[in-house]
């Protein structure tokens, strides 16, 4: 019995996860936003890492919309979250263009406000909000975007 | 997002409220390129009601600014919520932008800027 009992804890404990699936448009980040603030505050990260994956994710679909699908209402938008004691983790795909977040460069923090370009700046967020950003790309199962987010980091 | 603009001796108040990101930002720029049309463009954007904050808001205040000093002006913040604080640091443009803590004190020093 005793062994049955943490057997069904252990299987609780591994399905902490959720999926939401919307269209590529812009009118579906305030959507995909809740959902993961949602899961960041079950998973117990304090406001400001939730803010952070808040900002990533936000970040990460703008640029699926905007360079992935190359426009709104091209493809969809996936969205899986899952927790465990230590960590949340966030899961997009998308089935648009392929993109190597190795080619994007970082954009000139710090100069003068005429040299500010808005591009690269969200990439940028994405590696600075996250812990960990590994990406893949297969044909049948499109781009791969997997974010981490340690409880106990900033 | 909602907008609550105003104007107190002779600078334009946006007072903002809600999340300002990609899918809100476009009424924002709008309202900052009407109020930095004619000189001088003194704007001060109330940030104490909004949640959150991603690239395209702060790349639609980095263009306000741009677009008020061409105008002889200037585009101050104020109010600045604790999350929302940490995306101005992490891209240093918390040393672009005067930030101030209350829309007092922001509408001050642009009129003592106006005086120079």
């Amino acid at each position: 019995m005793t062994l049955r009992l943490q057997l069904a804890a252990s299987n609780v404990y591994t399905a902490l996860m959720s999926t939401l699936r919307l269209p590529g448009r812009f009118e579906s980040l305030p959507k995909i936003g809740e959902f993961v603030v949602k899961a960041a505050r079950a998973a117990g990260l304090d406001e400001r890492a939730v803010y952070a994956v808040e900002l990533a994710v936000d970040e990460a679909c703008s640029n699926i919309i905007d360079h992935a699908y190359g426009g709104e209402g091209i493809g969809d938008l996936e969205c899986e979250v899952s927790w465990q004691e230590d960590k949340l983790i966030i899961i997009l795909r998308d089935f648009g263009k392929p993109f190597d977040p190795e080619a994007i460069p970082d954009p000139k923090i710090g100069v003068s406000i005429d040299e500010l370009k808005p591009r690269g700046v969200g990439f940028f967020l994405m590696k600075k909000m996250m812990d960990e950003i590994r990406y893949s790309y297969t044909p049948e199962s499109g781009n791969t975007l997997t974010m981490i987010k340690q409880k106990l980091s900033t | 997002m909602e907008l609550h603009d105003r104007s107190r001796a002779g600078v334009k108040i946006l007072a903002l409220e809600g999340s300002f990101d990609t899918y809100t930002a476009e009424p924002i720029r709008r309202w900052l390129d009407e109020a930095t049309r004619s000189a001088p463009a003194h704007v001060v954007v109330n940030l104490s009601q909004v949640d959150f904050m991603d690239s395209t808001a702060l790349s639609t205040l980095v263009q306000g600014m741009k677009r008020a000093r061409e105008k002889g002006g200037e585009l101050y913040l104020c109010g600045l919520q604790s999350p929302v604080r940490l995306i101005f640091e992490l891209t240093r443009l918390d040393r672009v932008f005067e930030i101030f803590v209350s829309e007092e004190d922001a509408v001050q020093a642009i009129k003592g800027e106006a005086t120079h």
